[in-house]
């Protein structure tokens, strides 16, 4: 038995976490920049419970697509990818705030 | 109960990066005697993380209207402009963080498989930096409020 493997389940859903993080990091720039896109997601309701609810269903639905594959990947390699995609994710937002 | 809800969420917050320290030193002791603990311990944080989002969120979008404006009439606006706005965006990551961590837990064996250990080490430290660095922007916050308010 293979036993750096991740379970079906951990791999799908870490695999969405780092999309739905990166994704998170777009959205708030997009709308941050692209006025239309803010008052769009006003009019549903507050800016920040709609994008919460995308990113948290951008995580949710993705993780239960992604867990019905198995993956050949290890556990070191999403443990990299998670740390740099969250870093990338800070430093972009803090940096984007810096110079809006 | 504005100032309630305020004391709140801060105070869940803190609670939801105890629980995740815990689920740190769990997982870099990982043995069969303490897989229920590891379990346990990141249900609890991702509980806390939840309860979190739901009472910051609800404040937030209910009564941080007026706080917003005595910050940017204040002596610090960027406590508005950049900390408050990287605050409400990066919570995000890490609530999505705390969610994928019993999830990992509870489908892997982090005993025997150092990968998994490793990223279970590497999601927990990730909640509670970013925890820590949102926990100190709302201090801030908090400040430039009070500094607005006496000027």
């Amino acid at each position: 038995m293979d036993n750096s493997r991740l379970s079906r389940s951990s791999a799908g859903y870490t695999i969405a976490a780092i999309v739905a993080i990166l994704f998170s990091t777009a959205l708030t720039i997009a709308k941050e920049s692209y006025t239309p896109l803010l008052a769009a997601m006003k009019s549903i309701s507050h800016h920040w419970t709609v994008h919460g609810v995308i990113v948290l269903a951008v995580f949710l639905i993705l993780g239960a697509l992604l867990s019905r594959r198995s993956w050949n990947i290890g556990g070191m390699m999403l443990a990299s990818t998670v740390f740099i995609s969250t870093a990338i994710s800070g430093f972009a937002l803090l940096f984007f705030f810096l110079t809006l | 109960m504005r100032e309630f809800l305020l004391m709140v969420h801060p105070t869940t917050g803190a609670l939801a990066i105890f629980a995740t320290i815990w689920v740190f030193v769990e997982a870099l002791n990982a043995s069969a005697q303490n897989r229920a603990r590891l379990l346990w311990g990141s249900i609890v944080a991702a509980v806390f993380m939840v309860i979190t989002c739901v009472v910051g969120g609800y404040w937030y979008v209910t009564y941080y209207a007026a706080d917003k404006a005595i910050i940017l009439a204040g002596p610090w606006p960027m406590a508005h402009t950049v900390v408050m706005e990287f605050k409400e965006h990066l919570f995000f990551a890490t609530l999505i963080l705390s969610l994928l961590l019993p999830i990992v837990i509870w489908s892997n064996n982090i005993v025997s498989n150092r990968g998994v250990r490793m990223l279970v080490l590497v999601i927990a430290a990730l909640v509670v930096l970013t925890s820590f660095a949102i926990e100190g922007a709302g201090a801030m916050i908090s400040m430039a409020v009070r500094m607005g308010l006496i000027q």
